[in-house]
């Protein structure tokens, strides 16, 4: 049972990590693969918030995801200029992994921050023979408001309307008179928010690292693949089933746990090509 | 337009290539009474502060001996070990040895690294100085000194002082799964087995781990106590959720945990006890003298990398001043060969193998001040041999 | 007669240059040049599925380091020493990986694409991390390589072993240029362009995806192999989402779906990274990083000077082309 509750509770994590990704991927398919760079700056701002200067947390994470979305409209302009050719993107994204990393190094030095110290979330909740520590719960109680947010603009608002259909068919949108590149603008910013976000309530338990930005893109794309690009509720269930499958093979096979999370990744993909509820981008 | 990239391309790498030609080498193969150092160790990367204390404490011991033994003139050249892709690190030292003219390289850090250029600078005949330990199978016949001991003895008097001071007679251990963690737990873990006691769960995290909450709920709660090995930051974030869940099991800590981490978990690790190779409040004269040069210089506290930096160039000056400058392998195994040495951790020597044995110290996690510290409790002597 | 020699000659003067640079280099820098040879035909190779065939693979490293692990293992385990059988079996061992890796890879699609080739990728890296039969040392890694035995006597010298790996890189080449030259290489371009109409002109558009990625995934296996020699080692590193990223990039610089585009590009790259790390001890990857960045943000750019050369360019490749598929 404890290897459920910290399947779940690594799930949110990676939940977090993958939500604001699976949102960019399924926008007109944009590679870009800066996403890790954008949740370690939301990382490293919290804690330079939130236990360099000592401000509460939650006004920490929130600031850290402001200051993300602007990050975000400056990764969208860079990435409006090379007109979508997967090359550049690709090239692009490389570029600001290296330069995000090596400049974290230089304004927060080469050590990692250890995961965030905060008083009100030490601690575990005893269920039974389970103990699941407060901050995971924490971590997963953002996680799931994200989850909620994230699904309530994608399907119930106009905007929602207009990323899936631009998602479905841009061309034909754009004919409908909407302005499209406005509404990429938007989910740039939103995924980069939810980056940041994600990468401040994460620091409870991963800290911050110049090397997020490979490391964080890696797990967000497993779980995004298996859930399918675009898809929240996909993203979720993703999450949960691929931190469940971790935390277990961990349990039962500790050497090999790592190889059998792509075994599925590839598994899934053998199954169904647009993952567990992809739309075919 | 792929032209236009092309060129770009091409122009930069050109110009950085003519910029390395221009700075670089008057190569120092002459021979003519100059001895030239390279040390490798990491520069950027995730392990981009051992590079600059590294070179701290080596420039150190090298200031203290006016930058010359046996005679002749010591340089020292820097290389970037690359801690991702250890053939890059061989390209590096392949320019360290036959560009810059390297007579002596002191590092890399990290064992694969050691693993990959050790073959070549055998061939080379240039010795290789570990400062943070190595493979026992690359001295010997091949080209290393290992110092402060090898892997596989230098954590023994953790399970030792376990079994034998503590009174403990089950632990469980926690490394990550690599060479280095296997060997330096399995050596604790010998100790303590040899001492009577028994190893009853191990637990080894894959590299690349950053969650550590398995690790903690995974513990068989029965043990007297936990013997561990974490790097620094895996070691909070094990720490972390370990006070979380409310677990009791003593900790015992190979290496404790270096600074600044330290300074940032301190609070949690209250009483805790460690074995250190290092401590900078450890009593010998050499090593006061040490942390007071360093301060003078740098100002602060020096970390174990810097000691040991520092350590391995006086043990190189000792050397070289022992056999006139003779850089070959042959030489220098020769000239420390049972030499005693006064270190900055107490008397130490290396044997006719190039492997060192050193002095450990027990430590415990206190409050001294407004600093954390390991304090030294016990010391252990002639570890390694 | 003639106009075959002029085809060949940029071929023949490359292999004379590469054969006479051990005398005007030092050995530090042969073994640079080596290494970037081989890199050049790494990233050649993954050109044949990333630009001709317009699969964006982001895990060909991996099958390179099928190739490279074959031959280091053979070597290291069982003694097998002879240059033939471990090339041989590098080639083997990673052909049938590139044939499984399409298998799987190719029931997905566009993006899809791309994140499975990398989630094979990073298995396999993990996979060289963990399985004991994998490390042959105290590091995750397979070491000890040394070149091989050729079946004639040769001393092996930074100076031989540059001379060696030109002469396989050139043959390599030119098998490569073979395919992309050929009516198979034409195919693969035209699924690339137009699935659709290959579709409907009779082409099994997934049976050439499949063949691309076997040939590309093939020919990076001997360029592993050569990298383990060369090296004296591999490691899980050498076979991750890194090293196929960066092999990416290399293509992507020097020019996808181009003749030699990617050859150069693989070059540029590998002394960019043991220049910059030269250069600057702390900043490397920040200044390759800003490089690639603007490199990309030159896209916007197309001078009419360049537009011009390129014609030039073009011009005489496409007669080569053109009289090629009419002969």
């Amino acid at each position: 049972m404890q290897v459920v509750a910290n399947g779940v509770a690594l799930g949110a994590v990676l939940f977090l990590m993958a939500s604001g990704l699976a949102l960019l991927l399924g926008s007109m398919g944009v590679l870009n693969l800066a996403h890790g760079a954008v949740y370690m700056v939301g990382a490293y701002t919290t804690w330079t918030l939130a236990i360099s200067e000592g401000w509460p947390l939650i006004p920490a994470v929130l600031a850290a995801g402001a200051v993300c979305a602007v990050v975000g409209v400056v990764l969208e302009r860079l990435f409006r200029f090379i007109p979508g050719k997967p090359n550049e993107q690709i090239l692009l994204s490389f570029g600001l992994i290296y330069v995000f990393g090596n400049l974290a190094q230089v304004i927060w030095g080469p050590v990692a921050k250890t995961p965030f110290d905060v008083a009100w979330l030490s601690g575990a909740v005893h269920v039974g023979s389970v103990a699941i520590p407060a901050n995971r719960i924490a971590i997963a109680a953002v996680g799931f408001a994200v989850a909620l947010l994230l699904w309530v603009v994608q399907d119930r608002t106009r905007v929602g309307a207009m990323v899936r259909a631009g998602m479905d068919d841009a061309e034909m949108t754009r004919a409908l008179g909407i302005n499209l590149d406005r509404v990429v603008l938007a989910v740039f910013v939103l995924g980069s928010a939810v980056a940041g976000i994600a990468g401040g309530i994460g620091g409870l338990v991963l800290g911050a690292s110049s090397s997020q930005p490979m490391d964080v893109l890696l797990l967000a794309l497993i779980v995004v693949v298996v859930g399918g690009i675009g898809s929240v509720p996909g993203t979720l269930a993703a999450s949960l089933v691929i931190g469940l499958l971790d935390a277990y093979s961990r349990y039962q096979f500790p050497a090999m746990s790592s190889v059998i999370l792509y075994l599925l990744m590839a598994g899934v993909l053998v199954l169904r090509p647009t993952g567990l509820s992809g739309r075919t981008a | 337009m792929t032209t236009r990239r092309l060129l770009f391309a091409a122009v930069s790498v050109l110009a950085m290539a003519a910029g390395t030609a221009c700075s670089a080498n008057d190569t120092g193969s002459t021979k003519g009474g100059e001895v030239v150092i390279g040390l490798v160790a990491p520069t950027s990367g995730f392990a981009a502060d051992y590079g600059p204390q590294a070179a701290q404490g080596l420039q150190l011991a090298l200031a203290e001996a006016k930058n010359e033994a046996g005679g002749a003139k010591i340089k020292l050249v820097k290389v970037d070990e690359d801690v991702l892709d250890s053939s890059q690190t061989l390209e590096r030292v392949k320019k360290l040895v036959e560009s810059d003219g390297a007579d002596i390289v002191v590092g890399p850090i990290f064992g694969s690294n050691q693993q990959a250029i050790s073959a070549y600078l055998t061939q080379q005949g240039v010795p290789m100085f570990t400062m943070l330990g190595g493979d026992a199978a690359l001295a010997g016949d091949k080209s290393a000194f290992i110092w402060p001991a090898a892997d596989k003895l230098t954590a023994a008097p953790l399970g030792t002082y376990a079994a034998e001071d503590l009174g403990y007679k089950k632990i469980a251990t926690l490394a990550p799964d690599y060479a280095y963690g296997h060997n330096a737990i399995d050596g604790a873990a010998n100790a303590f087995k040899k001492a009577g006691g028994q190893v009853v769960q191990q637990q080894w995290v894959p590299l690349g781990t950053t969650d550590m909450l398995q690790y903690a709920t995974g513990l068989d709660k029965s043990v007297d106590a936990l013997v561990m090995w974490l790097v620094p930051t895996d070691a909070a974030a094990f720490v972390r959720e370990y006070r979380n869940l409310g677990i009791k099991v003593p900790l015992l800590m190979f290496q404790g945990i270096f600074d600044p981490t330290f300074q940032a978990v301190g609070g949690q690790l209250d009483g805790v006890v460690g074995l250190n190779e290092y401590n900078h409040l450890l009593d010998f004269p050499a090593n006061k003298a040490f942390t007071e040069a360093y301060d003078a210089k740098y100002h602060g506290i020096p970390n174990q990398t810097t000691a040991f930096a520092y350590t391995v160039g006086q043990n190189i000056v000792t050397a070289l001043n022992d056999d006139d400058a003779d850089t070959s392998v042959k030489a220098l195994r020769k000239a420390l060969d049972g030499k005693k040495l006064d270190t900055i951790i107490g008397p130490a020597s290396y044997d006719s193998d190039g492997i060192a044995a050193s002095n450990r110290t027990i430590v415990k996690a206190t409050k001294m001040g407004t600093r954390f510290e390991w304090e030294p409790v016990k010391t252990y002597e002639n570890v390694g041999h | 007669m003639m106009r075959t020699v002029i085809r060949r000659l940029p071929v023949i003067a490359v292999i004379a240059i590469g054969l006479w640079l051990p005398y005007a280099l030092d050995s530090q820098q042969e073994s640079l040049v080596t290494r970037a040879l081989i890199f050049g035909l790494m990233a050649a190779s993954l050109d044949i599925a990333y630009g001709q065939a317009g699969l964006y693979s982001l895990g060909h490293a991996a099958l390179a380091g099928v190739g490279g692990y074959t031959a280091g293992l053979l070597m290291v385990r069982y003694d097998v020493q002879s240059f033939w059988i471990l090339v041989g079996a590098a080639l083997a061992a990673s052909a049938v990986a590139s044939l499984i890796f399409a298998l799987i890879s190719l029931r997905a699609r566009v993006l899809y694409f791309i994140l499975v080739t990398l989630a094979l990728g990073q298995m396999v890296s993990n996979l060289a991390q963990q399985w004991d039969f994998l490390k042959t040392s105290q590091a995750e890694a397979v070491t000890g390589i040394v070149m091989p035995d050729l079946g004639f006597t040769m001393a092996w010298n930074p100076a031989t072993t540059l001379q060696f790996v030109v002469v396989v890189v050139a043959v390599a080449m030119i098998v490569i240029q073979r395919i992309i030259g050929s009516p198979l290489g034409l195919a693969f371009r035209g699924t690339r362009e137009n699935e659709v109409r290959m579709e409907a002109l009779g082409y099994h558009v997934w049976r050439y995806r499949v063949a691309a990625l076997a040939a590309s995934g093939t020919m990076c296996g001997l360029a592993g192999a050569l990298f383990a020699f060369h090296s004296g080692l591999i490691s899980p590193t050498n076979v991750g989402v890194a090293a196929s990223g960066v092999l990416v990039l290399m293509v992507i610089i020097g020019g996808s779906g181009t003749r030699y585009g990617a050859f150069v590009g693989g070059i540029l790259v590998t002394f960019l990274q043991f220049y910059a790390a030269d250069w600057s001890l702390e900043r490397a990857p920040l200044i390759i990083g800003t490089l690639f960045i603007v490199t990309a943000l030159l896209i916007r750019f197309r001078p009419r000077a360049a537009a011009g050369f390129k014609a030039v360019f073009d011009a005489v490749t496409r007669r080569k082309q053109a009289a090629h598929v009419a002969a």
